[in-house]
């Protein structure tokens, strides 16, 4: 996409997924640079190190290859997450093979939180990022994608196969447990 | 910190973090919160969790790649695509079963020939389902059709009561019976008592 292209950098997802199937390959790289640094911390977040990149590659790969199907009902980033979700789990399938792990981890999804230490500098963020980590991987996969990512319920519930009301219920136990530790 | 009363307020803090409430939405709730001390603190501490993530190290992508990887733009029609996601889990679900029945002795594959027609192409079925992404029922990597002794029981149970495979449409049957042609023979569980089980307990080729 040519810098500063205002038709395309203006344009929703939905028009660009529309332009591309048209033919217009640029408007694949505005949804590219659009999406593919939000899936890949998203990527991170579920505790992935090694291979992130792979992982947002594929969840990309295989959104456009049957972008046909794709109806617009919720947003293309909730379906990239979807998408990436799946391919982290497969991805932990393969790696540890013969053990049970069809889902997120719980120590895995506590890892890139720990890691956090060193990045974080203030006092007061490096409790909030404890805090975090008291969560369980769900409560936090779910806090993450409200706070962080502003999805709707019925957004993460696609993205991490619940209902909506469980959704809600996981965000406010979260939130909770976040006020408790953090004594506010 | 207490939790405000006004529920309904305190849903939409997430959304007036992202600034993605409509305008009088907004306007609604920045009120409530300029007068709510509870929302307010709710509210700075959802900023803050997510300054705090904000400032997670990104991972570096290298958007060319991925933009390199793609697919090339389809020159299929767009809307008028027939939408057949509300039938592939149904089908691939009736499949599994009708292989457990098969599996179990309790349908033959001649049998399930002579009910539903001779076998056609094989490859529909293998298509629709790897490649149909949706957020309910998004793009699998693999198969999984052999079935397990231990899941056979309550899959039979479950065939039973949803009326078996007598009610597969034609084109459920037509990829159903083109996927068990593709089958290679692996020892089942009675290979001599039941050739067909040989059949269909084979792995699909996912390692
Ligand atoms: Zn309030």
């Amino acid at each position: 996409m040519p810098p500063g292209d205002p038709t395309l950098q203006d344009a929703t997802d939905t028009e660009l997924i529309a332009r591309w199937q048209r033919g217009d390959e640029r408007a694949a790289t505005s949804l590219v640079e659009r999406h593919a640094t939000a899936v890949g911390r998203y990527v991170s977040s579920l505790g992935l190190r090694a291979g992130v990149e792979d992982v947002v590659q594929d969840a990309f790969v295989r959104a456009f290859g049957s972008l046909e199907s794709f109806r617009g009902e919720s947003a293309f980033r909730t379906w990239l997450f979807t998408i990436a979700r799946r391919l982290v789990a497969d991805l932990r399938r393969s790696r540890k093979r013969g053990r049970e792990d069809t889902e997120v981890q719980e120590g895995d999804a506590a890892t890139e939180f720990d890691a956090l230490d060193d990045v974080i500098a203030g006092e007061s963020q490096r409790r909030m990022q404890q805090a975090l980590t008291r969560l369980t991987p769900t409560q936090r996969e779910v806090f993450v994608l409200r706070v962080n990512d502003g999805m709707s319920y019925k957004e993460i519930a696609d993205v991490v196969g619940t209902t909506e009301g469980a959704a809600r219920v996981h965000y406010h136990n979260a939130l909770r447990q976040m006020k408790e530790t953090l004594n506010v | 910190m207490s939790d405000c009363a006004n529920v309904e307020m305190r849903e939409r803090l997430p959304e007036l973090l992202h600034g993605t409430l409509p305008d009088a939405l907004r306007r609604d709730t920045e009120a409530h919160v300029a007068s709510c001390a509870d929302c307010a603190a709710e509210l700075e501490l959802l900023r803050e969790v997510r300054q705090m993530l904000d400032a997670r190290p990104a991972p570096r992508i290298d958007t060319a790649a991925i933009v390199g990887a793609l697919p090339r733009p389809s020159a299929r029609p767009i809307a008028s695509a027939p939408s057949r996601r509300s039938m592939v889990p149904s089908m691939v679900w009736r499949m599994a079963a009708t292989v457990t029945l098969l599996a179990l002795g309790s349908l033959s594959l001649p049998g399930v020939r002579r009910i539903f027609g001779a076998g056609t192409p094989a490859d529909s079925l293998v298509v629709d389902t790897s490649v149909t992404p949706q957020v309910a029922v998004i793009p699998e990597t693999t198969g999984a059709v052999t079935p397990t002794p231990a899941g056979t029981a309550v899959r039979l149970a479950s065939l039973t009561a949803g009326g078996g495979v007598t009610d597969l449409a034609d084109e459920d049957l037509e990829a159903l019976i083109g996927a068990l042609d593709r089958l290679e023979a692996t020892p089942g569980a009675e290979p001599e008592a039941n050739p067909m089980a040989r059949i269909i307990t084979t792995g699909t080729g996912d390692s």
